[in-house]
């Protein structure tokens, strides 16, 4: 599971036949111990419901859709046919600007199958205000690589046709 | 009904409510026929009534986490007031280490959970619950060390209490340097897995005094829920259900924090007593972490704070609120195993899911005028 950079949009999974193994001790001469993509999310992969579906959508062109009441410009998450602020109100979708900061994490040291420890669970808070929880990517999985209030980018993980899931990373030129 | 070896491996799941129900009502001196009210979580009240034959007139069975038993409580005393029942028996079992008839949690892949949580790979509370506390630690600099002091003084409390799982003496370095669970949490901060039940008999003060044991009296009682998902509380710091509950049942009591003689708030994990502080106001924002470290919630403080053991040392099924208001009644009855001497007014604040809900009880020894 530790390699080489690779485009953010991937799919590692047990026939992946990509250019670096799932197994540690095969390491790419380049190698910087940064994980690309840190888990196998086949198992765990979301379904969308009508109310979320523009959601998953967006994120299988790379875009991060939310959703904002119009009158107040306030964003909301996650996406439902209303503004919990307001259920009255007018409500439209927009395309996030895919930064954030580290609100908080964990580092787990269990794994659940398919799932590489030890891994980080985090929550980021997006520049629209609103919080959703992600595993950061691209990143030693340590407190040390793991700053909080460190700017984060989305970048996204295919994990199947329907799903793609919204992993961050480190900002780049952070 | 807890045991040091932490399983019951001969009973069911419903069979751990029912065996804590017969005590309950033995300990009562009443039998099945008296009871009208069933309120339970990890079982539906249905089953639990006809398991027990009781023929109820008041179901309840909000299952809403670790808490759902303050909330029966509090639901008990209402229906009770309003003569929709006389006598409500509630219950808890639970076979969280040995898994016997255990129902599962409901969800899916287009639930809330699944699709913006689950996928990233948590294992249950231990990666869960924990998530907000970096934030915590930050904002009111608040050290490692604190958090450890947490489970340090709690196994104070345990080492004193014969039913407890885990009684040995144990240093802040020796919690920092345990297996590490989900960073920053290591083993001892996380709650114990283990079997257990527990139930409670309500009635009317009037009835209570017919009883052969001490009547305990509920003096105010609070609930209120925030998010099923931990990563959309509002505030990583601080928990608004904490902060909602707590204080509706001091106002119902009537009382103020220095009457409170001692408290219990359900540890799940080390971080839960440092918000419940706050969160309640025996502390200000950010001083939980010093207030416990300084001695004050330790055997002999000021303020003595689960003392069974917790979750953290004492036991932990699962649900664990039932076990905090059985510690409140002891020491209202003044039979706990670590006794806060003198003790009148105990509060039993619970937390249910990873913060999604929370209830709070308030009880003293000595009848309300």
């Amino acid at each position: 599971m530790w390699g080489l950079h690779l485009p953010k949009v991937h799919v590692h999974g047990r026939h992946c036949d990509c250019i670096h193994s799932r197994n540690p001790s095969a390491k790419g001469p380049d190698s910087k111990l940064w994980q690309v993509s840190l888990h196998d999310y086949s198992r765990m992969a979301p379904q969308a419901t009508p109310e979320t579906r523009p959601y998953w959508d967006g994120l299988k062109e790379g875009k991060l859709m939310i959703q904002r009441n119009k009158q107040t410009g306030k964003a909301y998450f996650p996406p439902r046919p209303f503004d919990p602020a307001d259920p009255f109100a007018e409500v439209e979708w927009f395309q996030a600007s895919g930064k954030g900061i580290l609100l908080s994490y964990v580092i787990s040291h269990r794994a659940p199958p398919g799932y590489e420890a030890p891994f980080s669970i985090a929550v980021v808070e997006l520049e629209e205000g609103v919080k959703m929880m992600t595993n950061i990517i691209d990143c030693p999985q340590t407190p040390e690589a793991l700053q909080l209030d460190m700017p984060l980018e989305l970048a996204p993980t295919k994990v199947n046709d329907d799903i793609t899931l919204p992993t961050w990373r480190p900002a780049k030129g952070a | 009904m807890v045991s040091p070896e932490g399983v019951f491996p001969e009973y069911s799941q419903l069979g751990l409510h029912a065996e804590a129900a017969r005590r309950a009502m033995q300990d009562a001196g009443i039998g099945p026929k008296d009871i009208d009210g069933v309120a339970c979580a990890g079982a539906s009240p249905t089953e639990t009534a006809f398991y027990l034959g009781i023929t109820p007139t008041y179901v309840d069975g909000p299952s809403v986490g670790g808490c759902s038993f303050m909330l029966h409580v509090r639901h008990a005393v209402a229906a009770i007031e309003s003569g929709l029942a006389t006598t409500v028996l509630i219950t808890h079992g639970e076979s969280g280490k040995s898994g016997i008839g255990r129902g599962g949690f409901p969800g899916g892949r287009q639930s809330l959970n699944a699709q913006f949580e689950a996928w990233t790979g948590p294992m249950g509370p231990p990666t869960m619950f924990t998530i907000p506390v970096m934030r915590y630690l930050k904002t009111y600099n608040v050290s490692l060390e604190q958090l450890a002091m947490v489970a340090v003084v709690q196994r104070e409390y345990a080492a004193r209490n014969p039913n407890a799982r885990m009684k040995d003496p144990m240093t802040v370095e020796d919690v920092l340097n345990a297996r590490m669970i989900a960073y920053p949490f290591t083993l001892p901060m996380c709650c114990l897995v283990t079997d257990g039940s527990g139930a409670l008999i309500l009635t009317a003060s009037d009835r209570a005094k017919d009883f052969p044991t001490k009547p305990v009296y509920i003096l105010g009682t609070g609930e209120s829920v925030e998010t099923p998902l931990v990563s959309q509380m509002e505030d990583f710091t601080s928990s608004r259900a904490f902060r909602v509950a707590g204080p509706t049942a001091f106002r119902e009591a009537g009382i103020k924090h220095d009457d409170v003689d001692h408290l219990m708030i359900y540890d799940a994990f080390a971080h839960l007593p440092l918000y419940g502080l706050e969160d309640l106001g025996f502390v200000g924002k950010g001083e939980a972490g010093a207030f416990i470290s300084d001695g004050n919630t330790r055997p002999g403080g000021k303020l003595p704070l689960n003392t069974n053991g917790g979750g953290l040392s004492y036991t932990h099924s699962g649900m664990y609120g039932m076990y905090a208001l059985q510690e409140s009644v002891r020491q209202m009855r003044g039979t706990a195993p670590a006794q806060v001497a003198g003790a009148k007014i105990s509060v039993a604040h619970g937390v249910g899911g990873m913060f999604a809900a929370s209830g709070t009880v308030i009880m003293s020894n000595e009848k309300p005028s």
